[in-house]
C-alpha cells in the first residue's frame, strides 16, 4: 500500500526536476515505516495471528 | 471454589450439543476448553463463533481448532492500529509539497532533461495507480484501507 505514494513522491521528484525531494526522501520512507507499518503489522499480529505471520513470511514489506 | 464446564468440541465444529448444567462436563471430541460456568455460553459463541438459541443449546457456526491462534481480544476486534495519521500517503505528500515550494525558492535542478521528466511521469502515474488498485482490492474485499479502522479482513491478493 505505500509503495505507491513512494513511487508516486520519487516520480514527481524527477518529473519537476528538483533534488530537493530526492535528498528528504529517507523521511518520508522511514517516518512511514516507524509510525504506520509498524503499528499496522503489530495490530494485524494480534488481529489474525498466526494466518498474518504466515503471509508476513511469505511477503515482502516494499517490493 | 467456582463451577465450571469443561466444554469439548469435534474437530470440525458442526452440530448442536446440550448446554452443560451447572457442575457437569460437556464433551463433544477432541478439543476441551474449562470454562465458568456463568461464562460458558458467552465463552463458547466467542470462541467458536456459534449461536446459543433460547432453548438452551449451542450450535456452532464455524471450525476452530487446538491449533488455532488464540481469538483476538474485543478490543483488538473493535480498534484498529494505532496509527495517529488519518491519512497515511500524507507522509508522502506533505514533505513532496514542501521540498517543491523549496525548489520555487531555492532551485536545485536535476540534469538530464527531458529523459528525467518522462520517467518521472511514467514512476508518478504508476505509482498513484499502484496506490488506486491496493484500495479498490480492499474495497472489493470489504474492509478499510484506513489504519486506525478496525480490519475485518485479511487481504493477501493484490496489486
Amino acid at each position: 500500500m505505500y509503495t505507491g505514494p513512494a513511487a508516486a513522491y520519487i516520480g514527481a521528484a524527477l518529473w519537476v526536476g528538483t533534488w530537493w525531494p530526492l535528498i528528504i526522501a529517507p523521511l518520508p520512507v522511514l517516518a512511514t515505516h516507524r509510525w504506520v507499518i509498524v503499528p499496522e503489522e503489530e495490530y494485524l499480529k494480534r488481529r489474525f495471528g498466526a494466518e498474518y505471520e504466515r503471509y508476513q513470511s511469505q511477503v515482502r514489506r516494499w517490493l | 471454589m467456582k463451577a465450571a464446564a469443561v466444554v469439548r468440541a469435534e474437530v470440525p465444529v458442526a452440530g448442536v450439543i446440550p448446554r452443560p448444567k451447572r457442575g457437569e462436563r460437556a464433551r463433544c471430541g477432541s478439543e476441551e476448553r474449562l470454562i465458568p460456568l456463568g461464562l460458558a455460553a458467552a465463552a463458547v459463541r466467542s470462541s467458536w463463533g456459534g449461536k446459543l438459541s433460547m432453548d438452551t443449546e449451542f450450535t456452532f457456526a464455524r471450525r476452530r481448532t487446538m491449533s488455532d491462534s488464540p481469538e483476538p481480544s474485543a478490543a483488538t476486534r473493535e480498534s484498529g492500529a494505532a496509527v495517529r495519521f488519518p491519512a497515511p500517503p500524507l507522509l508522502f505528500a506533505a514533505p513532496l509539497a514542501a521540498t517543491l515550494a523549496l525548489h520555487k525558492w531555492l532551485p536545485l535542478p536535476l540534469p538530464g532533461r527531458p529523459v528525467t521528466r518522462t520517467v518521472g511521469a511514467v514512476l508518478t502515474i504508476a505509482g498513484l495507480a499502484l496506490s488506486g488498485s491496493g484500495a479498490a482490492t480492499f474495497r472489493r474485499n470489504r474492509t478499510t484501507v484506513v489504519p486506525h479502522h478496525p480490519v475485518s479482513t485479511l487481504v493477501t491478493k493484490g496489486p
